[in-house]
């Protein structure tokens, strides 16, 4: 294989690392708000499920989470529903034979669910902290003064707390964003095809082994993208000065 | 919020579906397997070949099967087989070994007939001195997690054990020096040592170990061993097998009659 043969075959694996990371980004980004809101109610029962949640998610491993979404329904309930995923792709699809992304995501479709389940709910948990803390930051003060000037309580938030809230979390979420991109090699636990697992592929079928330390410079120039991107989203924030 | 509960509803709604329909009849058969040459492992085009791939899609075809193949992790084997991720390992799997956790792995699995020989080869260093037994003392052996491989590494005097995920990855460690040396199935490492970025490694014959048999590892209670063994017996009297074995050059290590041996 050619060093663009190479390439194009770690860029496979890489376009599956991007699609957990995207859709973990598009799921998990509004799913922390409700999970935020709920782990500061003043109703207790829900306050106390809300932390408990976080803190059972936070607390295992991801790479254990993946395993027990992927494994648990089949192993106690008798319904592998990501196997059965799979073969009702299998039986539905034609699915091409030629090593390429079409039959990479066909042949997959089912451990890629249940990853991107189990990261959209794990970076739901870490941003709802973030969140948390953004909205927590904003002084008492602020409050009052929206309610004397005869604001709602959704107005306030509205217009007051959150484009502050916006602007606080902007580093502690670039600095999640850019470990989730890592993150998603954790997916090879469950064979999906990834970038990692493509380069190891290769270490095992053509015995060739540079290619797994090639991958970092794939991690490496999208990390700097990430980089240039919240450098500027701060720059553009930097409405009030705090 | 309402159309982020909305799409939540439809995600749950769509896999309940799934799961519906998969409680209907199962036609697809899961083939699980790791990249191992030349039982399973994929061409140059990238399609999966090998002598196991091709003899499961004869045998699943003329049962009247879809046959699919799943890669999975072999440490994880037991928990795809039960948990219904795959409905076979048919992998090089051998079948008279026992487990790190000492069980035999018959107590495990249902195993259809004994299909093919294997031993145990130890893989070192082209420049490596190791050629006895007593030489592995104080050494840093390395197997597969899980593998047949495993144990024999450990019953080695003095020998500080280390697993990898892959059978392949063990020679990548002792490529690097990671590992002194490495244990793994003859089948394989006659098709990696000596080749690509592998050529300054060697097997050191002297160490191979007593003959083991593959066979295909079935759920517990499973009707399809049967089904299997009575396919396979066909095929192995039509000469199916043996023209799939001199396709992959293992024609020396099939077995011309099966036997149950555990």
């Amino acid at each position: 294989m050619s060093f663009i043969e190479i390439t194009a075959f770690l860029a496979n694996g890489f376009v599956i690392s991007l699609i957990i990371f995207a859709v973990t980004l598009i799921v998990g980004i509004p799913l922390g708000l409700p999970i935020a809101f709920c782990s500061m109610s003043k109703f207790a029962p829900l306050k106390a499920v809300a932390k408990t949640f976080v803190w059972i998610v936070r607390g295992i491993p991801l790479m254990l989470q993946i395993f027990i979404i992927y494994y648990v329904p089949g192993l106690l309930f008798g319904n592998p529903i990501f196997s059965q995923i799979d073969r009702y792709i299998i039986r539905n699809f034609t699915i091409p034979h030629d090593g390429g992304l079409t039959q990479m995501l066909l042949t997959n479709a089912g451990g890629l669910v249940a990853v991107l389940i189990a990261f959209a709910i794990n970076y739901a948990c870490y941003f709802s902290e973030i969140y948390r803390g953004g909205i927590e930051s904003i002084s008492k003060g602020q409050y009052e003064a929206g309610y004397v000037l005869g604001l709602t309580k959704s107005q306030v938030f509205k217009f007051v707390v959150l484009k502050q809230v916006v602007k606080r979390i902007v580093p502690p979420m670039s600095n999640e964003i850019i470990t989730l991109i890592k993150d998603t090699a954790l997916a090879n636990c469950i064979m999906l095809p990834e970038i990692i697992k493509q380069a190891k592929e290769l270490a095992a079928t053509q015995a060739l082994i540079w290619p797994l330390f090639y991958t970092g410079v794939f991690y490496l120039i999208f990390v700097g993208l990430l980089t240039i991107i919240f450098g500027k989203v701060e720059k553009k924030l930097s409405y009030f000065r705090s | 919020m309402k159309k982020f509960l909305a799409l939540v509803l439809a995600l749950m709604f769509v896999c309940c579906c799934f799961a519906g329909c998969g409680n209907t009849e199962k036609e697809t058969i899961v083939v699980g397997y790791t990249i191992y040459k030349p039982m399973n492992y994929l061409d140059e085009s990238g399609k999966l070949v090998g002598f196991d791939t091709e003899l499961a899609e004869a045998v699943f075809g003329n049962l009247g099967y879809d046959v699919s193949f799943k890669e999975i992790q072999w440490e994880n084997k037991y928990t795809d087989l039960n948990s219904g991720v795959i409905d076979c390992i048919w992998n090089g799997f051998t079948c008279n070994s026992k487990d790190d956790d000492g069980i035999a792995r018959s107590e495990k699995v249902d195993f259809s007939y004994n299909y093919m020989e294997n031993r145990q080869v130890v893989v070192v260093k082209a420049d490596s001195t190791i050629a006895a037994a007593a030489d592995l003392n104080g050494k840093i052996g390395l197997a597969e997690a899980g593998s047949a491989g495993e144990s024999y590494a450990k019953s080695f005097e003095g020998v500080t054990y280390k697993s990898a995920i892959k059978q392949t990855d063990t020679l990548l460690e002792v490529n690097a020096g990671t590992a002194d040396f490495a244990v793994l199935d003859a089948q394989l490492a006659e098709s990696y040592v000596g080749k690509g970025d592998y050529e300054n490694l060697k097997v050191v014959e002297a160490l191979t170990s007593d003959v083991e048999y593959y066979a295909i590892g079935f759920k517990k209670g499973s009707e399809l061993t049967a089904k299997v063994n009575g396919e396979l017996d066909k095929l192995l009297a039509n000469g199916k097998i043996n023209e799939i074995a001199v396709k992959y050059g293992v024609e020396n290590t099939t077995l011309k009659a099966f036997n149950n041996e555990r």
